[in-house]
């Protein structure tokens, strides 16, 4: 009788073990990026001393944190097969009038907050109303819109910066949480952001219904799914995770600034295709997204490390996209030909 | 004895899985127009691309005056002075007539330049020695279809094709644009080129043709001459096809009217479709490519704009609105192209299983994975789909398999009216017996059936009733008992 129950229990480590072995093969082939940071970290750590210091890899945190925001909501589109290339703009936008919110018009940073996510998410369905009503490829749309909110920045803040914030925002982009030196409150709120994306994404039909019309919109729309509709809150969850990431900066330089976020919709873009959300829609992951941005800061802040020109930096961000999409296509196309 | 121009000896063409065609013997003369008819799927299509050098037959030759052919690309065939004007036409709609006749092919000066001048009057003799009224400056998009069909045919001669393959030229043409095709064919046929001329419409075999080949699943029945056959005649030996396999059908009790349509139009598609679906009954729609079956079915399902009628199911006003609402209130399409219409090739069996009812497998507004898992593993089960596991991803299973998968996330949306268009195409014998199982089950518990099907032998092993279709109408009504496949085709075809 104990003998049977220890054989039981036996068995049951066995099965247990190779189980967490396949879970974490499971998880190690979801998220291959992680290889490549790895590698990438040991390399930099042999060029440089002061690259594996806590306090450059929790600056390296902190100044991603907010655009692997917006590489979050890059996953949203992305994955649904569409594109928003006005992030960066809406940046710009949410930060001169967050803080004029609070500057001029006096409004609780709270309120002002809420009322910048809201004008983030309304672009958002501007694009998206725009790419589904009016067929408008979401590249040229996005671009569109990408002007507009840079008009009007410079309409509105007339190109000066926005200062004189009140001092209690200013925890959300140079605090600690509890006043711990790892664990700024930019890297929490965006992990908070990343688990929500991730579990809607993976466990709710909204989520679902994303990798359905990215991967096959016609077969999605036969099943019933509102595809148009679907695709639109996609973007409108781009335009607010935008807008979050820009509520944070703005906080961070503790004033509005017309340049906010200048270029980050393209860092986004690379970061959640490096991290294997594919540009062709239906395929990809929320922490893909993030570890791939991640992979993209690291990288930068290596480079910056090793006093490599910022112009040279650009180069190398612009060829290790087109690498990153050529291996995306080429594993789509690889799959498909079956 | 006439001379033969094109001589095929024992061509076979085979697909993994499929013959195409079978040692096909074709002899054409020299001069004549050549007739050449059969059902959907008979091999014409294949035959085409064999002589047109689109497909290398597996085995067999081709003979051109007695000379043997080698051609591995449509090059080929054009060097050796056959060319084919297919059923799509192939213009750019933004160049003049003349650029699209000389398409690659225009004229050089001395400067290697295009030679403008030269290519006008050229294109302009072509036009004129067919009897046309075309300037060859004007934009192809600016022409009708049976214009654009003219700029096809003088695009051919430019080649100096000594023999045309017309697949289907008078699908798209009105009865008045019919007569001017008539007038270039006969024309053509007068300046000694030879046509293969392929047609559904009967009547036109025997306006034009001299001879005229049956084909029929692959394999040729027989050549005849036009003058000697009957369209009756014609007809049987287009069809008779080979049952095949047995049919699982049951006898089931027909319950009230669940589904009932009348006038269903789509302006241009659908024209006063009218029928009633019965619990238990599988009621078939028969009709060539292009009939507008297909349309029926999506019309119905809210997939298509534009689409009005009044339909009462289950006793109750039902308007057409979208998609969700025809699945919400029973209704179910497994479409006819089950990769881009049917699966999310890159989502997995069991997300693919889920789709159309999402709500069964949620708990508390998130997806369960327990629930998910349990549903795909029964429909796996229950429909015998053969994979490792739930999460493989539906590219990497068979037609057969992914089929199922189609059906089985049909059965899990519960519809009370499942409408299967082509159900069956393209898998292998034993899926499809699967399949025609599942389809009489769900007819015993209650449901109703609506089989879109262009193998006629299916449709009379499997349905209760059969409507035909022709040219977005409903042609004809037969009880099963009744139904022949002679009968289908006459209506099919009128």
């Amino acid at each position: 009788m104990t003998e049977n129950k220890k054989g039981t229990k036996e068995a049951a480590e066995k099965k247990a073990a190779p189980q967490a072995l396949q879970y974490m093969r499971r998880f190690m082939s979801n998220y291959a990026i992680l290889y490549a940071i790895v590698i990438l970290c040991i390399l930099l750590s042999l060029t440089t001393d002061k690259f594996l210091q806590v306090s450059n890899l929790v600056n390296v945190l902190r100044q991603n944190s907010m655009v692997v925001m917006l590489a979050i909501g890059e996953f949203f589109v992305l994955v649904s097969g569409s594109l928003d290339i006005s992030t960066g703009a809406i940046v710009a936008l949410v930060s001169i009038l967050f803080s004029k919110m609070m500057v001029e018009l006096s409004l609780p940073p709270l309120l002002a907050a809420l009322l910048a996510i809201l004008l983030g998410m309304f672009i958002g369905l501007l694009n998206g109303l725009i790419i589904t009503r009016l067929k408008i490829p979401a590249m040229i749309a996005t671009l569109a819109m990408q002007y507009v909110c840079n008009g009007a920045v410079y309409l509105i803040s007339g190109g000066y910066a926005v200062s004189g914030l009140p001092d209690s925002i200013a925890f959300l982009g140079k605090g600690n949480v509890l006043g711990l030196s790892w664990l700024p409150w930019p890297v929490l709120l965006m992990l908070i952001l990343a688990v929500i994306a991730h579990v809607v994404s993976q466990k709710t039909t909204f989520g679902r219904s994303l990798y359905a019309i990215g991967g096959n919109v016609e077969a999605a729309y036969l099943s019933g799914i509102r595809d148009k509709r679907i695709l639109t809150s996609a973007h409108v969850i781009c335009g607010g995770l935008a807008a979050s990431a820009s509520i944070v900066l703005t906080s961070r330089l503790a004033s509005g600034q017309v340049n906010a976020g200048l270029g980050w919709e393209f860092e986004a873009i690379i970061g959640a295709i490096i991290g294997g959300v594919s540009i062709t829609g239906g395929r990809g992951r929320v922490f893909g997204a993030v570890f791939g941005t991640f992979l993209v800061g690291i990288l930068v802040n290596g480079m910056t490390l090793n006093d490599i020109d910022s112009n040279v930096q650009k180069i190398v961000k612009g060829l290790v996209l087109i690498f990153a999409i050529a291996f995306d296509i080429y594993a789509v196309n690889k799959k498909n030909k079956r | 004895m006439e001379e033969i121009i094109i001589a095929m000896k024992q061509v076979s063409k085979e697909f993994p899985g499929v013959k195409a065609l079978q040692n096909i013997d074709l002899e054409i003369c020299r001069g004549e127009i050549h007739g050449l008819v059969g059902e959907n799927g008979a091999g014409k299509s294949t035959l085409i691309k064999i002589l047109g050098g689109s497909y290398t037959a597996t085995s067999g030759e081709v003979y051109m005056d007695g000379r043997k052919l080698q051609m591995h690309a449509p090059l080929d065939a054009q060097m050796a002075g056959i060319s084919v004007v297919h059923q799509e036409l192939k213009l750019v709609d933004a160049l003049t007539v003349m650029e699209n006749i000389y398409l690659g092919r225009w004229p050089k000066n001395s400067a290697r330049m295009v030679d403008w001048k030269g290519m006008r009057e050229a294109a302009g003799k072509l036009l004129r020695d067919l009897g046309v009224e075309l300037d060859p400056e004007e934009l192809v998009g600016n022409l009708t279809v049976a214009q654009k069909q003219i700029v096809e045919i003088c695009k051919v001669l430019s080649t100096n094709a000594r023999f045309i393959v017309m697949d289907e030229p008078s699908a798209v043409l009105t009865p008045s644009e019919m007569d001017t095709l008539y007038t270039i064919i006969r024309k053509l046929k007068a300046d000694g080129i030879t046509i293969l001329y392929i047609s559904h419409r009967l009547e036109e075999i025997f306006a034009l043709c001299d001879h005229v080949t049956v084909l029929r699943d692959g394999q040729k029945i027989t050549t005849v001459e036009a003058k000697d056959v009957s369209r009756t005649e014609l007809i049987h030996m287009m069809v008779g096809r080979e049952l095949g396999i047995e049919y699982p059908k049951e006898q089931v009790e027909q319950g009230e009217v669940i589904l009932s349509v009348r006038n269903l139009n789509r302006p241009g598609v659908l024209t006063d479709i009218s029928f009633d679906l019965h619990r238990g009954e599988i009621l078939g729609f028969a009709g060539l490519v292009g009939a507008g079956r297909t349309e029926v079915a999506r019309a119905i399902m809210g997939a298509d704009q534009g689409a009005t009628g009044e339909i009462l199911l289950k006793g109750e006003p039902y308007e057409i609105r979208d998609v969700p609402t025809a699945i919400h209130k029973g209704i179910g399409l497994v479409s006819e192209d089950r990769k881009k219409e049917g699966l999310v090739l890159n989502l997995s069996i069991k997300q693919n299983l889920s789709m159309v009812n999402m709500k069964r497998v949620l708990r508390k507004g998130f997806f369960s994975e327990k629930l998910e898992n349990e549903l795909a593993e029964k429909y796996i089960r229950d429909l015998n789909i053969v994979t490792p596991s739930p999460e493989k991803e539906v590219i990497y299973l068979s037609g057969g398999n992914q089929q199922k998968v189609v059906i089985g996330k049909w059965l899990n949306a519960d519809c009370d009216v499942l409408i299967v268009d082509e159900p069956t195409r393209g898998i292998d014998v034993g899926a499809k017996k699967e399949i025609y199982t599942i389809m009489c089950e769900l007819v015993k518990a209650g449901k109703a059936i609506i089989m879109i099907s262009s193998e006629m032998p299916e449709l009379l092993g499997m349905c209760d009733r059969i409507l035909v279709m022709h040219d977005g109408r409903l042609t004809g009504s037969f009880d099963i008992e009744e139904a022949t496949q002679d009968k289908l085709m006459e209506k099919a075809i009128q």
